[in-house]
């Protein structure tokens, strides 16, 4: 598949509700500017992202997936995303040893104030989708 | 019969076939199965016959039937186009058999299946009589023989070294063996004699009655206890075909797919509402088995067994056909 | 010595005949089938005779303990290394109790595919014992050897968890030694781990393509023990009926990450798939991230927690 001409990368941003959702809505008021790219996902927490959603983010159109969640002891519920840290860790080696490119899934903790910080990672994660292109292997067969 | 050396024939065969899909046994791993290859290949001596058959290349895992869109409150549907014209080569006379029930089966009215039998319209069957069974194989016992021809358009029969023997059994084989050059000769053919015989505990005719006579035997119990649940045993079956549907949608447009299911799962007969008729596996390897070897032949006068073998070679839990009828005979073990 | 049977014959009638357990679990010969064995239970001291132990004693046995013992059934089990953690994997999980089930530890030599041996060399089974000789069973008293080598199952020549462990009583039997075949268990998944990116994702595309999805894995692993497994529901579809790329990969991920730190490696599965479909390799690569990331030493070995039930402030964060 050669990379069409204008394509950007679209990611799927599943974002905590009680730091990372805020902080982008941060990023957002504060007119910083990050590609336009991100559709945002409100999740109660980070630990509530099951890697399936990963998957499937990626078989019906996202080029990448962020995990954004509450930085480690700020969690709502004290410990979701230490479990989401290791649950995700191993989900990015088996999706790497099933033949995904892993820089495709990635976890940040972004707090309520950190909407730079936000903004910073998406476009990061955009550079990196960008050199990646869409996704090869796991399009599922769409209707026509 | 014509009598031809086995390069030639793969070169007739492969002229023959031209523009048609190749789908011959191949050895995936330590696997046999029916795999899409360029053209008919000659067989290495260990081949007795494929894990998986080639009932799928007819009937397929899964497949769209139709697709849906919905615009401005209405729906438009198109259905499938699920076929390519095809040769499948190299196929045993217990699956040829199975393609035959299988055909009877889907061609059964008020709903024939057009799919398969659009599909099987544009399927030639290449068969290929047996000289050594698997040690599994019990085909004999089930009134099916390893050098008949059944579903076969045409049927090869290896006969010493590299000499193999040709005969058509249909229009088109017949027209493809018009093209054959060799000389029509009788050749005596000594079929395979399968490693097990089943002593049946009646003939063929009467075992319907006499398996739903046993309905409510322990013997189904104890058989039954171990089984897993799972969709081994009917998904390796060359005969078995249920199917279920369901629907692919991604908002406003979609699929309708079907696909295999076995009476083994454990949710094949669930109902909404939660309740299940066959709730354990007793009820459910006794509904396998009483379909093939006594609803199915009381009511269409075919046994849906044609000792193929593979149950017996593939449960991983050692349930099979053979056990049930010494079971339900009352041997007690 | 030989593979004492009588010894294992013995113990169970004793079970019994104490009350300790109203059944014993193990396996017994098929009257039809020569290279077969299949799970078997008695339930009276006089029957201990329809048991065997000898190399073809295929089947696990520990998710049939589970919905055996659903009812209250306090039943002993044969069990090889492989069982017992099995078992223990479902103690763990809630799935079995502790007292109903009394473990009979079997040192484990390794057993052989019947079929192959039934077609190569079928005078094996006129033997009246066997005895393990390291690299061969030794048929008594014909003789015949056959090579491990050669005949061992897939599951057990990756097998490295021949004793049993943390059984009521293990038996004095022969069996149970290292492994030689299994020297590096991480061997294919290194292999897997160094292959090019795409070419990766070929080789289980190709085995996508292969696997039936019969789920004959899913329902003879004691680790997926759900009382309604993901994969089946219908709301959220979480895998489709349809089989494509796509689903498959679902499934085979999900299966996978399912069992990440929960797989006692007992094989089962591997066993029991009928097209061969590498399992052993995604499950080991669980195993042996486990051991990476979270230094779990053992992963195979079922304990009160899991590792991915717990987490450590120092977690790895690999995530740039
Ligand atoms: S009979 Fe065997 S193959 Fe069939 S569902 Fe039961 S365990 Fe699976
Ligand atoms: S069951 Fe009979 S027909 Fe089928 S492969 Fe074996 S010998 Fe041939
Ligand atoms: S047992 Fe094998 S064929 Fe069946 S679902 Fe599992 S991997 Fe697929
Ligand atoms: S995944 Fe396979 S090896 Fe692991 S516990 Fe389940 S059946 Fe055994
Ligand atoms: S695949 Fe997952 S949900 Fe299904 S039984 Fe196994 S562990 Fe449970
Ligand atoms: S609440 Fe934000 S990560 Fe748990």
């Amino acid at each position: 598949m050669s990379v069409r001409e204008g394509w950007r990368p679209k990611i799927v941003a599943f974002c905590c509700n009680w730091c990372s959702y805020a902080g982008a809505d941060l990023a957002g008021t504060s007119r910083i500017p990050y590609p336009a790219s991100v559709r945002i996902i409100r999740v109660p927490c980070s630990g509530r992202v099951n890697p399936v959603f990963v998957v499937r983010a990626l078989q019906r159109g996202a080029d990448g997936v962020l995990v954004a969640g509450c930085h480690p002891g700020d969690c709502h519920y004290s410990t979701g995303n230490l479990y989401a840290r290791r649950r995700l860790l191993v989900t990015r080696r088996l999706l790497a040893y099933m033949g995904i490119e892993p820089e495709r899934l990635r976890l940040c903790w972004v707090s309520a104030s950190e909407g730079e910080r936000f903004a910073k990672v998406i476009e990061e994660m955009t550079a990196v989708l960008e050199k990646l292109g869409p996704v090869q292997q796991l399009r599922e067969e769409g209707p026509p | 019969m014509k009598l031809v050396r086995g390069s030639d024939m793969l070169r007739w065969l492969r002229r023959c076939g031209e523009g048609r899909r190749w789908v011959v046994p191949a050895k995936e791993d330590r696997h046999w199965l029916f795999a899409e290859r360029d053209g008919p290949v000659v067989f290495p001596p260990d081949y007795r016959n494929a894990t998986v058959g080639p009932k799928g290349w007819l009937l397929p895992r899964s497949e769209p039937i139709l697709y849906y869109r919905w615009t401005g409150g209405r729906v438009s549907v198109t259905p499938a186009q699920g076929w390519r014209p095809q040769v499948i080569y190299g196929v045993r006379p217990c699956d040829l058999k199975a393609i035959a029930l299988l055909d009877s089966i889907m061609a059964s009215e008020p709903w024939p299946e057009t799919q398969y039998l659009t599909r099987r319209a544009h399927t030639v069957l290449v068969g290929m009589a047996c000289t050594a069974a698997s040690s599994c194989c019990f085909c004999t016992s089930m009134g099916v023989h390893p050098a008949e021809s059944y579903a076969a358009d045409l049927m090869i029969y290896p006969l010493q070294g590299e000499e193999y023997g040709v005969a058509a059994f249909s229009e088109v084989g017949r027209e493809w063996l018009a093209q054959l050059e060799g000389e029509e000769a009788d050749a005596a053919f000594s079929p395979a004699v399968p490693a097990l015989s089943l002593p049946m505990p009646t003939s063929l005719e009467d075992l319907p009655g006499w398996l739903e006579r046993r309905f409510d035997d322990p013997g189904w119990q104890r058989l039954a206890w171990r089984c897993l649940s799972c969709g081994l045993c009917a998904y390796l079956c060359p005969t078995c075909y249920c199917y279920g549907i369901s629907d692919v949608d991604r908002g406003g447009a979609g699929r309708r797919v079907r696909w295999w299911d076995a009476c083994t799962l454990p949710d094949f007969s669930r109902m909404a509402g939660g309740h299940d008729p066959r709730p354990t596996t007793t009820e459910r390897v006794r509904q396998r088995i009483m379909h093939k070897l006594a609803y199915h032949p009381a009511r269409q006068g075919e046994i849906l067994c044609t000792g193929c073998g593979r149950c017996i070679e593939y449960c991983p839990m050692g349930i099979h056909l053979p056990a049930a009828l010494r079971l339900l005979g009352g041997d007690g073990r | 010595m030989s593979w004492a049977l009588p010894a294992v014959d013995a113990l169970a009638a004793r079970l019994l005949e104490d009350r300790l357990v109203d059944a014993v679990l193990g396996w017994a010969r098929d009257p039809d089938l020569p290279w077969q064995r299949y799970p078997h239970r008695v339930d009276e001291p006089s029957r201990v005779g329809e048991l065997v132990w000898d190399p073809f004693c295929a089947p696990g046995l520990a998710k049939l303990v589970f919905r055996m013992t659903e009812g209250g059934l306090k039943l002993g089990v044969l069990a090889r290394g492989c069982d017992a953690l099995g078992v223990w994997r479902l103690i763990h999980d809630r799935r079995i109790a502790r007292e109903n089930v009394y473990l009979l530890g079997l040192p484990c030599p390794g057993m052989a595919d019947g079929v192959r041996v039934w077609e190569e060399c079928p005078e094996a089974f006129d033997a009246a014992g066997w005895e393990d000789h390291g690299s061969h069973w030794v048929a008594v008293p014909t003789g015949i050897r056959l090579p491990k080598e050669r005949f061992l199952l897939d599951k057990c020549l990756q097998c490295q968890v021949r004793w049993p462990r943390q059984c009521d009583e293990v038996l004095a039997v022969q069996g149970g030694s290292w492994n030689p075949f299994c020297e590096d268990r991480y061997r294919q998944v290194r292999q897997l781990e160094e292959l090019p990116l795409p070419q990766r994702f070929d080789f289980w595309r190709g085995w996508f393509e292969r696997c039936l999805r019969c789920f004959a894995c899913r329902q003879v692993c004691p680790a997926c023990n759900c009382e309604s497994c993901s994969l089946d529901q219908f709301e959220p579809n979480w895998l489709e009926r349809e089989v494509g790329v796509a689903t498959q990969f679902i499934f085979h991920f999900t299966r996978a990450l399912h069992v990440a730190g929960r797989c006692v490696d007992c094989g089962e599965c591997q066993r029991a798939c009928p097209v061969g479909f590498p399992l052993g390799a995604l499950n080991r690569k669980m195993m042996k991230d486990m051991e990476d990331l979270f230094g779990v030493r053992e992963p195979f070995v079922p304990q009160e927690s899991e590792p991915l039930g717990e987490f450590a402030l120092d977690d790895p964060d690999e995530f740039r």
